[in-house]
């Protein structure tokens, strides 16, 4: 059953494949450039606290995204608790931040490290399972830390919060006067993460990616260690999802339990990553533009209502979704598709 | 001792609503193969249904369940027609957030609506005695119904046509089609009894249990946690566990603390995945 479904975006994924292999240099070029534009944007085109910080936001969810769908986009485990590893992350460098001297610029590492580990006993469990078990094992693990980091009141917070400790100015403690140079850092991490996936595409280890999501039977038969990869490809998510996690604390400042662990967080990495298209290295990044800016603009027409924002944006995707199932990425596609060809006629990839 | 066998027949008792909700998730998810994240939603609106009709409305309890089965039944069959029966052929990752946004929508729209606040009927409070044992009343009457619901399906399962069509469809629904049957009208069918399910254990679980717009998505852990741990395709196996998900909650609740309920659910789920991996009646792993 999987198997025929999942196959659909990888025949996308193969064509992308083939058409970046054969010019490496051109899209590492055009990456760099993109990069610079991207960087350079506060300078010019958003220059207020208020747009930088939406732009932190979208390389926020964008980076969160990334790591959800390598995941499941390239290995088929769809976790529906990512929050697990981005909750980890962000009380990782908060916990250290708050009760250490501990600098961020080795607590977000550390974080890193911290849902690594998360993510490796998770899927010592989660691996030999496969579809439904692997997400409501994730998604169980995401309440149980939920429940952990509510009642571990000393080192936590509990479910007041934790504060991360003040101290304005000072670079070395990844604290700065503007939000931009946060920006730039997660900027950074966001088109690591992007070449990540796409040097994974063209890499033997993307192959066994595929061929364990593809199918498991056949990969086995040719020597594929299923479990292993997949293994690698949860813990290399979630080292992604808990970095990003502790940008995000670094970013407010302050984590709760909810924030960190809750459905709402889980929810999010799926909706970044499916909105953008699954089996597109960029659909997350347009997923999460997409999401962040539907978010501000349900929070500015219900007046700062969370409820009517959370509602506005859920049935704009919902309707997006039933729409154009593909996602935006798919939307893109076929519009190229379309073009040159009779208007009107139905383009399916 | 008393409170040990108090505990463990309030868990039972309760045990009995989640055993049906967890059975239509079962019978949605078995059929479409499709996880159906507004089902606990739909269990939350029945739960609404079933407060203000009684509370203002001041209808029987008796009258209201029938009333919120029918209801629920035709949403179900409404929602299958204009989405479930197009998402049936869409890749996972579109069913997975259309369900998931509808069940935002559902909650979100419900808190706009209600807002936040808990809201109980007065039936919480009715109690009876039975040697000693305090029971409360409503949780007597609910087990069964429950029951009497977990029955009926099973008579309508295995003793008609078309219960029998709905199992060749969740057995091997090519193979289904090949023989003659219309495995979108068992679709169809299957769809509304699991929202009709969700709808009597809604309405039934109101004269218990406290109201909120949230708690859509608690239920929704609890039928998922059911159906794994009864064991996949298994319907027998889906109600068995939601009574035994009961039973560890309310354990948990008496012994430890309510906030380690769903804390304990899991790591019940976790054991049993790590010793049987196909749940307790699990036929086949066959989830993917």
């Amino acid at each position: 059953m999987s198997t025929e479904v999942a196959r659909e975006p990888g025949a996308a994924m193969t064509a992308r494949q083939t058409m970046l292999a054969r010019r490496p240099v051109l899209t590492v070029t055009a990456g760099g450039v993109a990069l610079l534009i991207c960087a350079s944007l506060p300078l010019w085109a958003f220059p207020d606290d208020y747009s930088v910080g939406i732009l932190l936001q979208i390389a926020i969810y964008a980076g969160y995204g990334l790591s959800w769908h390598l995941l499941a986009g390239y290995t088929g485990q769809y976790s529906f608790g990512h929050a697990t590893f981005f909750g980890t992350g962000a009380y990782v460098l908060s916990v250290l931040s708050y009760h250490t001297e501990v600098s961020p610029w080795f607590g977000i590492g550390l974080a890193a490290i911290g849902a690594a580990l998360v993510g490796l006993i998770v899927g010592l469990i989660a691996v030999r399972l496969s579809g439904l078990f692997f997400g409501l094992i994730t998604f169980g693990t995401s309440l149980m830390l939920g429940v952990a980091a509510n009642q571990l009141v000393d080192l936590t917070g509990g479910a007041a919060g934790l504060p991360l400790p003040l101290r304005v100015d000072q670079p070395e403690m990844m604290q700065f006067s503007t939000q931009v140079p946060l920006f730039e850092i997660t900027l950074v991490v966001v088109f690591g993460y992007l070449l990540l996936t796409w040097g994974l595409l063209r890499s033997r280890l993307g192959l066994l990616f595929r061929s364990v999501r593809d199918d498991p039977v056949a990969a086995d038969a040719s020597g594929v260690n299923v479990r292993g990869v997949r293994l690698g490809a949860l813990c290399l998510s979630a080292a992604m999802a808990g970095l990003i996690g502790a940008i995000y604390a670094q970013s407010l400042l302050f984590i709760d339990p909810e924030s960190a662990f809750g459905l709402t967080q889980s929810v999010n990495a799926i909706f970044t990553a499916i909105i953008g298209g699954v089996g597109s290295v960029l659909g997350p990044v347009f997923g999460a533009v997409a999401f962040v800016l539907l978010r501000e603009l349900g929070i500015a027409i219900s007046e700062g209502n969370g409820v009517y924002s959370v509602l506005f944006y859920s049935a704009v995707v919902f309707v997006l979704i039933m729409v154009a199932p593909k996602g935006l990425a798919g939307i893109g596609r076929s519009l190229a598709a379309l073009r040159g060809r009779s208007f009107g006629k139905r383009v399916r990839r | 001792m008393n409170l040990l066998i108090e505990t463990l027949l309030n868990g039972l008792l309760v045990g009995g609503v989640y055993g049906i909700f967890s059975v239509g998730f079962a019978l949605q998810f078995g059929t479409l193969r499709i996880i159906n994240f507004t089902h606990g939603d739909f269990v939350m609106l029945a739960m609404y249904l079933g407060f203000f009709a009684i509370s203002r409305y001041g209808l029987n309890p008796f009258a209201v369940i029938p009333v919120a089965m029918v209801v629920f039944g035709l949403v179900g069959a409404g929602l299958f027609t204009a989405v479930f029966d197009r998402l049936k052929d869409e890749p996972h990752e579109i069913q997975l957030i259309a369900t998931i946004t509808m069940s935002a929508i559902i909650t979100a729209a419900t808190q706009g609506f209600f807002g936040q606040d808990a809201r109980s009927l007065d039936t919480i409070s009715d109690g009876l005695n039975l040697f000693g044992v305090h029971l409360g009343t409503w949780k007597v009457i609910g087990l069964g119904i429950s029951v009497l619901l977990a029955g009926g399906l099973w008579l309508l399962l295995n003793r008609t046509g078309i219960g029998r069509e709905i199992r060749a469809s969740v057995d091997d629904n090519v193979a289904a089609r090949l023989q003659g049957i219309n495995t979108r009208r068992a679709y169809l069918v299957a769809f509304s009894l699991g929202a009709l399910l969700a709808g009597a254990a809604g309405a039934t679980l109101a004269t218990f249990y406290p109201v909120t717009p949230s708690i859509g998505a608690n239920l929704l852990v609890l039928a998922f946690a059911g159906v794994l741990v009864g064991g996949a395709g298994s319907l027998p196996g889906a109600f068995v566990g939601g009574l035994l998900l009961a039973v560890v909650q309310q354990v948990t609740a008496t012994y430890q603390s309510p906030a380690l309920q769903n804390a304990y659910v899991f790591l019940l789920f976790l054991f049993i995945l790590v010793v049987k991996p196909t749940g307790l009646f699990g036929r086949l792993a066959r989830v993917d």
